[in-house]
């Protein structure tokens, strides 16, 4: 079931939470709401699954061409899953699964052994049948997690909602459990939304992002879109680590300093001054000087994981610039700490000077 | 540092004060319970029994305490009730949502125990009383409050109103609404939703604010005193026939019947104790629970 958010605003007091969003999210496809805290994600979330509700004067909220937002959230069918599980203490863990089908109408509601079939095989399905009588303070973090998860998807619902459904688990179980959410949507075709503060999660799971800050959706596309294809400073800065450099337009070229970046830039004015946005992984590091390199020294190096991490700092202006090399490559250059080196930057996104993050 | 050695220290290094010293005050707290708690408690037992069991027994089959007795438990079983209902409610209101008003609701709340008990008796007689507001409107259509026992109960539900909202009011804004949310996802309806989810998180607390609202509407006097007119037999609770029967230095039966409301105060402490330890265990667990990852 394909979900459409139309011009949604959500001012609580004098804050607005969310101005002017419209968002089209395609039947099927797992969507990642991406953003700082306080950016409106998780209120946009809420309004979908109708736990929050948007200002007066608001668009629609369509699934498939039904408008919504006048229903109950209980109406509207979906399956929502807290940052914080919101498992019910009080009842076992099977009881909990079971809760969504047990308090349906009598004429809509399934048999006891029906309902009993379904929750054991939504318990095996996330390999916690075992668990079935414990309670949920006996259950680990991720457990719980998965707990909620097949709680929210026993009512079979067309749309699932995720609010942040990793952020409180250690950093490996964090890991599995988004490749097996993934593996769980392909499976379920259900249209799937989660909310997301960390971009990695995002690139890494969703089909689609939509990037949100203060309240606006900055950037909505494929991961690839948005990640090589920024569309503004903050998208750019936000889905990964960044180097900034001033430069100057001149015959349509950049010059950073005393080099030229010998990619052109049509539409610039001359003389006027830009940024270059560059990843620490399109900063190549040589020995020998090539042409247009910038001059720096090495400050520090870190080798711990895939990547060689090298802070230098540009002896033109004093500034830092972190470049990621491949280990194989670093074994080959020999680096070492307080060497003069040369780095070329490549694949520079170019944004206007007075942009401010 | 050893075990021993710590052990050594709590008793003698760290607290600094001398021998002498700490043995006198524990004396005098020791005496100032006795004194204050454990001889009044002796005292009751001691003078409803001064002439044996059988006039200790005796004085219960007489026919004003027997509906004494009859009369405090008829207001109790409405009063509790009742205050069940408001309590919850208002507790609900108050913790789960957010309206305008809501600080004036919690100070009205509250406005029982900052008045005088004689106070709250009284503005039931001037509301409807024979010269009240109400009386003469109340006499034309022949409907008894004051001096009766609707008075008692109204004065009674006013006095003990706070107790089992107070309770539940920090309990339930601690919960948040998080586990109510995800029941209306996943279909539930509001009654369903309070019923299955919101009173099973509560009921230890419940439980605890209806054992002290009962303790009190069976021992309130000061309000029902003012609201009762004292008819002998008929609209006298048991503190207000301890009191007549002490006037009249009948001290047996009245220690023999004050020993009846001390029995129910041990038996409330001792429910109060039991329910503490058994919610203190649930807590220990969410929090034993919530530690894991």
């Amino acid at each position: 079931m394909s979900i459409e958010v139309c011009n949604i605003n959500r001012t609580f007091g004098t804050f607005a939470a969310l101005r002017n969003v419209s968002l089209k999210i395609p039947t099927g496809k797992l969507v990642a709401l991406l953003g700082p805290s306080g950016s409106g994600k998780t209120t946009l979330l809420r309004i979908i699954a109708g736990l929050d509700f948007a200002d007066a004067g608001s668009g629609p909220i369509l699934f498939h061409d039904d408008d919504v937002s006048s229903y109950d959230t209980g109406e509207r069918q979906v399956g929502f899953v807290f940052q914080h599980y919101s498992l019910f203490k009080h009842m076992n863990i099977f009881d909990n699964v079971a809760f969504g089908l047990t308090v349906r109408p009598r004429k809509s509601r399934p048999s006891k052994t029906k309902i009993k079939e379904r929750v054991l095989e939504l318990l095996k399905l996330v390999q916690l049948e075992r668990v079935a009588q414990l309670y949920p303070s006996q259950l680990s973090g991720g457990q719980r997690q998965r707990v909620a998860l097949v709680r929210a998807l026993a009512v079979e619902p067309k749309i699932l909602l995720l609010d942040e459904p990793f952020g409180a688990l250690d950093a490996k179980v964090r890991k599995e459990l988004r490749q097996w959410l993934r593996r769980l949507h392909d499976e379920m075709s259900v249209t799937t939304v989660f909310v997301t503060h960390d971009q990695e999660e995002a690139l890494e799971v969703a089909d689609r992002i939509a990037v949100l800050n203060t309240g606006v959706i900055e950037q909505e596309g494929t991961p690839e879109e948005v990640y090589d294809n920024p569309a503004n400073p903050f998208v750019y800065d936000f889905l990964g680590n960044v180097n900034l450099f001033h430069c100057r337009v001149h015959n349509n070229r950049l010059h950073v300093g005393e080099s030229e970046l010998t990619e052109v830039s049509p539409g610039h004015t001359e003389h006027s001054s830009v940024v270059a946005y560059v990843r620490p992984h399109d900063i190549e590091v040589s020995r020998t000087p090539q042409k247009d390199a910038i001059q720096s020294k090495i400050v520090h190096i870190s080798t711990t994981g895939p990547v060689a991490k090298i802070q230098l700092v540009r002896l033109d202006t004093n500034e830092i610039v972190e470049a990621e090399i491949t280990r194989q490559h670093y074994v080959q250059l020999q680096l070492r700490s307080g060497e003069l080196v040369f780095i070329n930057l490549h694949n520079p996104r170019i944004f206007p000077q007075d942009y401010v993050i | 540092m050893s075990i021993k050695n710590i052990k050594y220290y709590k008793h003698s290094k760290i607290s600094g004060e001398s021998r002498p010293a700490k043995w006198t005050l524990i004396t005098i707290a020791v005496l100032f319970l006795c004194l204050f708690l454990l001889l009044p408690l002796a005292a009751v037992f001691a003078e409803a029994l001064r002439n044996g069991f059988r006039a200790y027994f005796s004085s219960f089959t007489d026919h004003d305490t027997i509906s004494a007795i009859r009369l405090t438990l008829i207001t109790a079983t409405i009063t509790v009730p009742l205050n069940l209902v408001f309590g919850v409610a208002a507790a609900w209101a108050i913790a789960k949502f957010e309206f305008r008003g809501k600080g004036i609701l919690i100070t009205l709340i509250d406005l029982p125990f900052a008045v005088s008990p004689v106070v709250s008796g009284l503005v039931f007689v001037l509301l409807f009383g024979l010269n009240g507001w109400f009386g003469p409107w109340l006499v034309e259509h022949n409907i008894k409050i004051i001096f009766a026992i609707p008075g008692i109960v109204l004065a009674t539900i006013f006095v003990t109103f706070p107790f089992i909202a107070r309770e539940l009011i920090p309990l339930m804004q601690s919960q948040g609404t998080e586990e109510e949310q995800a029941a209306l996802v996943l279909g539930a309806g509001g009654w369903r939703t309070f019923f299955k989810i919101t009173l099973p998180n509560i009921k230890w607390g419940l439980l605890y604010g209806v054992i002290l609202c009962n303790a009190r509407a069976i021992g309130e006097f000061g309000a029902v005193s003012v609201v009762s007119g004292h008819i002998r037999g008929q609209t006298n609770t048991v503190p207000l026939h301890i009191e007549i029967l002490y006037n009249e230095y009948n001290f047996v039966g009245a220690f023999a019947v004050a020993s009846l409301l001390t029995m129910l105060a041990f038996l409330t402490l001792a429910i109060k104790s039991f329910i503490e330890w058994k919610s203190a265990e649930n807590l220990q667990e969410c929090s034993d629970g919530s530690n894991r990852s």
